[in-house]
């Protein structure tokens, strides 16, 4: 079992306070955009056991402008019979007129993994918000299936004080006897919810249903409302769900490159 | 007091309740619910939904994986909640649990609707909630409040509830798939033991435990926004 914690301050033009503890550790490659701090997030215990209590706090002062990604995909792996599950915690505050991205480069579950992870967000009207959780059900590569797994994975997205969003996803735990069903999902083997908040959200919309129509292989719905845009996918083959997801990310970054870790 | 003697000073007697259940969870009662398919319009155009059994098993994943668990966990709060500040929390809660724009405006419209059709019968509470969350009641909550105030117990409202959702739905997919009368009231009948256990599994669930699994639901919901014909608004 371990733990770590990130605690991140960023201001307008540079990183204001960074504390690191246990085995996440935060890196800053050179920056890639005028104007943005970019760092990526490193677990150097090589993946999540039960047990394991990891948390990240990231607060952004006004005006600040930041992208945080991960090294790789997050490995969940199989837990100890009577470990509790991994807790995984992470909080975003969005002063006036910052900007975050959230772009960790998805979680791998293995069978029989058990996690508690749980983002949460408090926002200003004037700060933006782009983010994306992308998962892929079990070591695809290896033949294995999902077929038993504890897990809890909830997105709560609070502006002005007020709970504008609050997606939870929660299979139950013998995952096999639903990953088929045609209303839960039918079959995929990876999923991606991407979440958008801010003044020119909902107006990505229909941008964002035309570069999904170019990706048959993926299956998505986008809505917009209330000053914010949710697009869901869902993909038989990862790297399906990855061209789709990048390719958004391409047109709601205004065209910026991708973070080099997502492209190596 | 025994506990026995107390539960039963708290919630009015069975026939009274019984009666308001069969009011308010009518489809006689104007909340409108007729207009709403929650996504499943989308799910016969994209050929899901075709019969009896792929309309039963899309409802029964609805009950136990997807909004339909999520609102009776909901309700639940929102009859026993101790004060205004605890209820003003779930109705925030259930205003943001909406996976998209037309579930959000379908759960909300039938929450406003259900409030003043219920006006008949007194909830204080209510009329504190619709001050402060600005008319964002979602259709649950407004069920679970006004039963709360009502003395209407739980479990019932809970289980009647369920079963109004499910039976709107079943009319919904008569009407698109098409199929007949017949075989909709043959999915109810086959419901039956799925909301119940919906239900007594509810009753100790904690707001923690809201959450689903029911993504193409979700994305049928969506995408029925840019459906090109359209005979529901979600």
């Amino acid at each position: 079992m371990t733990q770590g914690t990130l605690h991140v301050v960023v201001g307008a033009n540079a990183l204001v306070r960074l504390r690191q503890t246990g085995c996440l550790k935060l890196r800053f490659p050179k920056p890639q955009d005028q104007g943005w701090l970019e760092a990526i997030s490193l677990n150097n215990s090589g993946g999540v056991v039960g047990g394991d209590r990891l948390s990240t706090e990231l607060h952004l002062a006004p005006d600040a402008r930041f992208v945080l990604t991960t090294a790789s995909a997050e490995k969940i792996y199989r837990a100890a019979a009577r470990a509790r599950a991994a807790d995984i915690a992470n909080r975003l505050c969005l002063e006036r007129s910052a900007h975050a991205e959230w772009l960790p480069q998805g979680t791998i579950l293995f069978d029989g993994c058990a996690m508690r992870r749980a983002l949460q967000v408090e926002m200003v009207g004037s700060a933006t918000l782009l983010g994306v959780e992308a998962t892929v059900f079990g070591r695809i590569a290896s033949g294995e299936a999902l077929r038993s797994i504890c897990v809890t994975d909830a997105i709560a997205i609070r502006r002005d004080g007020r709970l504008i969003l609050h997606d939870a996803w929660r299979p139950p735990g013998d995952f096999g006897s639903i990953q088929r069903g045609s209303a839960t999902l039918a079959g995929a083997r990876a999923m991606a919810t991407l979440f958008h908040v801010g003044s020119g959200a909902e107006s990505c919309a229909a941008g964002v249903r035309d570069i999904l129509a170019g990706h048959p292989r993926v299956e998505a719905g986008v809505s917009a409302w209330d000053g914010m845009l949710l697009v869901r996918l869902l993909a038989g083959e990862p790297p399906d769900l990855r061209a789709a997801v990048a390719a958004l990310l391409h047109r709601l970054r205004d065209g910026r490159m991708l973070p080099r870790a997502w492209t190596c | 007091m025994p506990k026995q003697a107390m539960a039963t000073s708290m919630t009015m007697p069975t026939a009274e309740a019984l009666l308001r259940l069969l009011t308010w969870l009518s489809p006689a009662f104007p909340t409108g619910a007729f207009a709403y398919s929650h996504g499943l319009e989308w799910a016969v155009e994209a050929g899901d939904v075709t019969c009896e059994a792929s309309l039963h098993g899309w409802l029964r994943d609805m009950l136990h994986h997807g909004s339909a668990r999520t609102d009776a966990i909901l309700l639940r709060h929102a009859w026993r909640a101790p004060d205004a500040a605890a209820l003003g929390q779930v109705a925030e809660l259930a205003a943001g649990c909406a996976p998209g724009r037309e579930r959000q405006a379908e759960t909300l419209a039938q929450g406003a609707a259900f409030c003043l059709a219920a006006a008949a019968w007194p909830a204080p509470a209510l009329d504190g909630l619709r001050a402060r969350a600005e008319g964002r009641i979602a259709y649950p909550v407004a069920v679970g409040t006004v039963a709360s105030a009502q003395r209407v117990p739980q479990d019932a409202t809970c289980q009647a509830f369920l079963h109004a959702v499910v039976a709107n739905l079943v009319s919904a997919g008569v009407r698109l798939v098409p199929l007949g009368q017949s075989a909709g009231l043959r999915i109810l009948a086959a419901l039956e033991p799925d909301m119940l256990q919906v239900a007594r599994e509810t009753r100790v669930a904690s707001l923690e435990d809201i959450g689903g699994t029911c993504l193409r639901a979700d994305i049928a919901a969506m995408r029925h926004e840019t459906q090109y014909t359209r005979l529901f608004r979600s």
